[in-house]
């Protein structure tokens, strides 16, 4: 694997280190694009960043880690495009750039909460992009979420007790009210609201979005840990979220369900690395020259041993 | 800004060097050393804007990764203080290589001083040196670290899934995201900045001044810097108002930079 860092875009203004490997990348596959999640710089979170993309690159695909305008060492930009906007102009210049390097113009994304809804937003932008990595991205909170959320509480003695104590404290403030006392509206125990906030179009609409990708031919890998478990909360979620899409054979889902956002923990770490590798080798596999074929050409590769804990299903 | 890779094929650094934004540039560089693990990417905003006052200072500036960290080769297991400190060296060389200057100062925050400290007693072609928070006693830092991972693993797992096995995994341990190798947690638990050996610092005009910058009230960087003093080392103790917790979430997610330690700092090498 050899590494080389490039300042890119028209005003070579972005920071990226493309790792290639030793042998060139079959034309099919896909360059990775890794992007930042939130304001981390290009390394990403605990260095994961720079894991997954030696680890893509020793699987025979070159990968590019990148600081977006006005994260970690790029400069801003120099229009006034907003934030988002500016994001995906930084991604599509980065595409001209690299694909002039290297001759090349299928790209996948892969990115973590911001960079999961740029990478969901640039691959309905642009057909340049061909996969897409999404950790921790778009979701929707459903009946069975709700059924996950409340079921270990409904058996759990100490959910009996707090909510008694709600209850009371409820009944309470009632009475004081009505004596003129004290008092404020309580309100029943549910999923709290986040600190910080998301916002994700209407559900009609990014599934629209997935079905176009869909139809592209996109393929996608979508994985939820639970640091999501404000709205994402099981694996099979996914499937209900998204259940109006015709999926077809272009989407995988997992569920990290003993990790929390950032993959803190080195074995959360080594489960997400071996889960992405694999699935990238599955999806776009080494074609073996007929003459040494001991299956039909576009046969998945095995899948790495080491899964996530959650499904890995191909819908 | 001009990013590089250098040193041995076995160990290749990355780095960004950062020449004088002036034509007239002065004839001295400084090399950034980065702190450990997590901190060193919540430092990451913060490096980048004092390397970019150092330049419009006029000094020749190289950031860079050690090995098995950031941007440079390596798995991150792979690291070592003896490796990093190595690497201070390598990375002093570069600089002078890439931009022609005589002497070098080092600038580090927490575990960087240290080991920019500890390297600075074999060189001879230092001329200042600015110690951020620096870590005095490792094995101190190791509870400490120690300390804020369970913490923060308990605020990201809840209570009832922090298991023993995830606080003390049988691979080994790790804090915040990175691995604490068994070598790493011995040598800095040897390391002891108020007592050590100061090497070639002690000889008189060897090195011009050491700065301590402290974001708050320290004993043992009073005791640094009565230890460096004992050893002939002029040395300037700054008190600054505002500190980061460096392992935090708010220091990842602020967009804001300690500016009064980065213009302290920069004031100590001018």
């Amino acid at each position: 694997m050899k590494e080389r860092a490039y300042l890119l875009g028209p005003n070579e203004s972005m920071l990226g280190i493309v790792s290639e490997p030793e042998e060139a990348p079959a034309p099919e596959r896909p360059t990775f694009v890794l992007l930042n999640a939130g304001i981390v710089h290009r390394i990403g979170p605990h260095r994961k960043n720079v894991k997954l993309a030696r680890a893509l690159c020793e699987a025979g695909f070159r990968t590019l880690r990148v600081d977006l305008s006005g994260i970690g060492d790029s400069a801003v930009r120099r229009d006034a495009l907003s934030f988002e906007e500016g994001a995906l102009a930084d991604i599509g210049e980065i595409f001209d750039d690299i694909g002039s390097r290297y001759g090349t113009d299928r790209f996948a994304l892969l990115g973590l909460c911001s960079g999961a809804d740029n990478s969901f937003h640039m691959a309905v932008r642009d057909e340049r992009v061909v996969g897409a990595v999404i950790l921790d991205g778009i979701a929707y909170r459903t009946p069975r979420y709700y059924l996950h959320y409340y079921g270990p509480r409904v058996r759990s003695a100490s959910s009996w007790i707090s909510l008694s104590k709600k209850l009371y404290g409820r009944a309470e403030r009632k009475i004081r009210a009505a004596l003129g006392t004290d008092g404020d509206g309580g309100g029943a125990p549910g999923p709290a609201v986040p600190d910080y906030v998301r916002e994700f179009e209407d559900q009609p609409v990014v599934c629209e979005k997935l079905q176009q990708l869909v139809d592209r031919g996109v393929k996608m890998y979508w994985a939820y840990t639970s640091g999501t478990e404000l709205y994402y909360n099981h694996a099979a979620q996914f499937y209900d979220m998204f259940r109006s899409v015709d999926l077809k054979d272009c989407v995988s889902y997992d569920y990290f369900g003993e990790s929390n956002h950032t993959f803190t923990e080195l074995r959360s770490q080594t489960q997400l690395v071996n889960a992405v590798t694999a699935w990238a080798k599955r999806t776009w596999p080494v074609l073996v020259p007929r003459s040494d074929q001991a299956e039909p050409v576009g046969a998945h590769l095995p899948a790495d041993k080491s899964a996530p804990q959650g499904a890995n299903a191909s819908a | 800004m001009n990013p590089l890779h250098f040193g041995s094929s076995e160990t290749v650094l990355f780095g960004i060097y950062h020449p004088p934004t002036a034509a007239s540039g002065r004839n001295r560089g400084v090399v950034l050393c980065n702190p450990f693990g997590d901190e060193a990417i919540k430092a990451h905003r913060a490096y980048l804007q004092l390397a970019n006052r150092l330049a419009a200072e006029r000094f020749h500036v190289l950031r860079f990764d050690y090995f098995a960290t950031g941007d440079s080769a390596g798995d991150s297991a792979e690291g070592s203080i003896a490796q990093w400190l190595d690497d201070i060296g390598t990375a002093i060389d570069e600089l002078k290589d890439a931009s022609g200057v005589a002497k070098v100062s080092l600038v580090g925050l927490r575990l960087g001083a240290t080991l920019a400290l500890q390297a600075a007693r074999t060189r001879r072609d230092l001329d200042r040196i600015a110690l951020w928070d620096p870590i005095v006693r490792g094995g101190a830092y190791i509870d400490d670290l120690k300390r804020i991972n369970e913490a923060y693993l308990r605020s990201e797992l809840g209570e009832h899934n922090l298991t023993p096995e995830r606080l003390e995994p049988a691979t080994g341990a790790e804090v915040m995201g990175f691995p604490l190798t068994e070598a790493m947690r011995g040598a800095l638990t040897d390391t002891d900045l108020s007592t050590i050996d100061l090497g070639q610092l002690s000889k008189r005009g060897r090195l011009k001044r050491a700065t301590i910058v402290s974001s708050k009230q320290n004993r043992d960087h009073q005791a640094l810097a009565a230890h460096l003093r004992d050893g002939g080392v002029e040395v300037v103790e700054q008190q600054v108002s505002v500190g980061i917790n460096w392992n935090s979430d708010e220091a990842m997610n602020t967009s804001l930079v300690p500016a009064e330690a980065i213009e302290a700092i920069v004031s100590s090498l001018s």
